[in-house]
């Protein structure tokens, strides 16, 4: 796996520049809330700051030109925040928010097969922007996510990566390819794991060989508007030549072996997204330096694919010294991450360990410097709640993204207004 | 000075503490849900009933069992009202799929309880969680799907020693989505939300022209297990149970039921039921709801955080329910939800505990700590609403049902 990418002020700010500098669509009403005019400064007090070691620090906060400038103590003036903290937002490892609407509903759905072998689907081609589910996420204190181009199938295609919010794909991309997804295991197209190795194996050696293969070969930094999918026609290429990292569903322990296997095997640069019985390798996994995406987060034995899943999977991981970052696998339920990450620390994940996965994780693996910690210079990307985010009692109370704040309104909070009191004669 | 029943007992436990015990619980944060919290709790049980509930009482010379809970949070066993334990065992597959008799849309005499895997590995892992009591309830697919069954989670070998004693019969219905869809392919139908409101009511006018039937001197007419159990339904012998999310499908239910003098007990998922809260209020109607799910259909898709919240502030019971072997083992997460959106801490420990109680029509047995009560009861480290928090210790009627520790010890010699 990469190692963290150096976050450098230079590269967050190539990155707001070409999202910012993005044409709107002419009269599109805006329903994100986050104008297409550039940010305003400002600063916020008094809040409960969750910094990059997981240190809880009271003080403020201070955002110029849609970075943060300055935190900590020292930042006294602005909007008095009450005590409430703000965390850098949660980043949805690995899902399918934006390509499903209603999941018992064929006609909103995007997130199907189309084949096998499709190295060259795009989740973005299925991306739709003015989703309801989205500010609703956005509410549950998730600021990006992973969207995957379909949950089936042994080379599932081009994953994106995308903000919680903008009103076009333009906006709303934050990379994309920004992993190519293959999926072990039963099941599927091929009908046997024995068939899916066979044939995902073929699709490999047919593949153009990398011209010049190394390990540890870092993928530069690149933005979705600076590199617009080059890999697209030749994501297998892209992945060999470690340019596009791969992301391996994987959920029993033989899969993960299998999976560490193909990474080494033909030197690709990737992480596990499932890893339900993670555990049992996480010596193998951490002596690889590949990541895995938990997903489900407290994944139960419910099922032969995973008959060894435990709660503490994610505590043995982490002492094992294997960087985790969380994924919610659908549309409705990233809102959910928050706190089943925190029941990880009930069984023994540190709480600064699954904040930073939760929020810097997926950042870290699909390189997107800036985003998932609270640091000077980084992206004005966060989240204001009531308390402890990881906590089921805590309410979000604030979405802010490149220092614009975000609507807060939704489906649901509209419903909510209409109901609060009801209208008309009583019911009998 | 008006003194309420609860309270007047209350008073008794705190001046009589009993004179024996088998176990006994000391120096616990109670959380009673009869009433408001207690410092330095002790809980002394026998016989598998409480005996006495109070702040620091005295541990009778010779108790067996005497548990010191400093630190530690207990509270009633918790209580799932929508439960598929046991009819859709772990691992899922189609060897196990037994919730469903989808051959047609009503099936009122089959019966969960002759589906249940009594070693289904989901309700160990319940039982970590601090669940108690579960309804198993047949799935959504048939208009009448069939009757569940009330169950205890002690570690059984048999069903029958799962099986809640006198427990009130429930039934399970359907409306909305799934059986139109899983009927639409039928000659007969329902494929419409229309077609479903229409089979229902035939069904049960079908009872009573059976009723009259067999009422005739001299009567033929063959018995039919289906429309004895509908009679049953009809007579208010059993609990129903009405899986439904829209606000319009709520209304059309209870049209038809009005029209039959039936009285609902709970509609479950119940996504819109805020919409309608008076009328089900008016109904005197439950409703078992999830804190958060949503989307998953089109008929979810008005759910909102605060649902759970405003019905119960209209005066409805108002049940957590998990209709998961996952999030069933956080229930008291699931409920902590509903503070986050403005549910008080008391209304929402009431809906994992007393209001399936009252539900699922135990709340002289379950639901509280009170004197006379079954000793169900769950010990956690933290604060319930907590995200900490863990299951330590579970009773079901005195009896130990869970030990982290001993389970972690046994885990760690594997």
């Amino acid at each position: 796996m990469r190692s963290a990418e150096p976050w450098s002020r230079r590269r967050a700010l190539a990155g707001l520049a070409a999202t910012f500098a993005l044409p709107r669509l002419a009269s599109a009403a805006p329903r994100s809330g986050w104008a297409a005019t550039a940010p305003a400064d400002f600063s916020l007090r008094n809040a409960t700051l969750v910094l990059p070691n997981g240190a809880q620090v009271r003080g403020g906060l201070s955002v110029v030109g849609g970075l943060i400038q300055a935190l900590g103590p020292e930042v006294d003036q602005g909007e008095d925040m009450g005590g409430d903290w703000i965390f850098p937002g949660i980043f949805d490892a690995a899902g399918t928010l934006g390509m499903v609407e209603v999941d018992q509903e064929s006609g909103s759905r995007d997130d199907r097969d189309v084949g096998a072998l499709t190295p060259d689907a795009r989740a973005i081609d299925g991306y739709n922007p003015h989703s309801e589910v989205i500010p609703v996420t956005r509410m549950g204190g998730i600021t990006g996510a992973l969207v995957v181009p379909r949950t089936s199938g042994l080379i599932s295609g081009q994953a994106a990566a995308v903000r919680t919010v903008g009103d076009t794909l333009a906006e709303s991309t934050l990379r994309s390819p920004a992993a190519l997804l293959i999926r072990l295991g039963p099941g599927g197209e091929a009908g046997s794991r024995v068939g899916a190795l066979r044939e995902l194996r073929a699709a490999l050696e047919a593949s153009p060989a990398p011209p010049t293969a190394q390990k540890g070969h870092q993928r530069p930094f690149a933005t979705s508007a600076d590199e617009p999918a080059e890999a697209g026609a030749d994501a297998l290429g892209a992945a060999r030549r470690r340019e596009l990292p791969v992301l391996i569903h994987a959920e029993r322990s033989d899969d993960i072996e299998r999976a560490l296997g193909l990474l080494d095997e033909w030197g690709l640069d990737g992480a596990i997204w499932g890893g339900a019985e993670a555990w049992m390798l996480r010596h193998s996994i951490a002596e690889a330096g590949v990541r895995v995406v938990l997903s489900p987060v407290l994944a139960q034995p419910d099922g032969y694919g995973r008959l060894g899943a435990r709660y503490d999977n994610a505590k043995q991981l982490h002492e094992a010294g294997v960087a985790l970052a969380f994924g919610s696998g659908g549309a409705h339920f990233s809102r959910n991450l928050r706190v089943n990450v925190g029941v990880l620390t009930a069984h023994g994940l540190p709480w600064a360990a699954a904040m930073d996965g939760l929020c810097a994780g997926g950042p870290e693996l699909y390189g997107l410097p800036g985003l998932g910690r609270l640091a000077p210079g980084a992206e004005a990307t966060f989240v204001r709640c009531s308390g402890d985010p990881l906590q089921p009692r805590t309410a979000i109370r604030g979405v802010w993204f490149g220092g614009r704040p975000a609507s807060l309104r939704s489906h649901q909070t509209e419903l909510l207004e209409r109901y609060q009191t009801l209208s008309g004669p009583a019911a009998r | 000075m008006m003194i309420s029943s609860t309270a007047f007992s209350a008073m008794v436990a705190l001046t009589s503490a009993a004179r024996s015990a088998d176990v006994a619980i000391v120096h616990a944060n109670l959380l009673p849900i009869s009433g408001p919290p207690v410092a330095d709790g002790t809980v002394l049980i026998e016989g598998g009933r409480i005996v006495a509930v109070g702040p620091g009482l005295a541990v009778p010379p010779g108790t067996p069992e005497v548990v010191d809970a400093a630190g530690g949070w207990l509270m009633p066993g918790l209580i799932d009202l929508h439960s598929h334990m046991g009819v859709y065992s772990w691992p899922g597959g189609e060897s196990h799929s037994d919730g469903n008799e989808a051959t047609a849309p009503t099936t009122p005499s089959v019966w969960a309880g002759d589906s249940v895997r009594v070693n289904d590995p989901a309700f160990r892992s319940a039982v970590a969680g601090g669940v108690t009591t579960v309804l198993v309830l047949p799935g959504s697919a048939n208009l009448v799907g069939g009757e569940g069954v009330v169950l205890k989670l002690r570690p059984a070998r048999t069903f029958a020693d799962m099986r809640v004693a006198g427990a009130p019969r429930h039934i399970k219905m359907a409306c909305g989505e799934n059986p139109k869809r899983v009927y639409h392919a039928d000659e007969d139908g329902p494929s419409t939300r229309m077609g479903n409101v229409a089979a229902l009511r035939a069904r049960l006018q079908a009872a009573l022209d059976y009723r009259t039937l067999r009422s005739k001197p001299g009567s033929t007419t063959p018995t039919d297990r289906d429309l004895d159990v509908l009679l049953d339904v009809l007579d208010g012998k059993v609990r129903v149970n009405v899986h439904c999310y829209r606000s319009d499908d709520i209304e059309g239910v209870l049209r038809v039921m009005d029209d039959f003098g039936v009285q609902i007990n709970a509609f479950h998922h119940a996504t819109d039921a805020y919409k309608v809260r008076d009328l089900l209020a008016a109904h005197g109607v439950g409703i078992a709801t999830w804190p958060d799910w949503w989307g998953f259909k089109h008929e979810s898709f008005d759910a909102i955080p605060e649902n759970a919240a405003l019905s119960k502030a209209a005066g409805l019971r108002v049940a957590t329910h998990s209709d998961s072997p996952d999030t069933v083992q956080r229930l008291h997460l699931e409920a902590a939800k509903h503070v986050s959106v403005g549910m008080s801490e008391q209304a929402a420990m009431e809906t994992i505990t007393l209001d399936p109680a009252a539900l699922i029509g135990l709340a002289d047995r379950i639901g509280t700590i009170e004197v006379g009560k079954d000793a169900d009861l769950v010990l956690f480290n933290h604060h319930p609403f907590d995200v900490r928090a863990l299951a330590q210790l579970t009773w079901i009627e005195g009896a130990r049902v869970y030990d982290r520790a001993a389970a972690e010890r046994a885990d760690a010699q594997r």
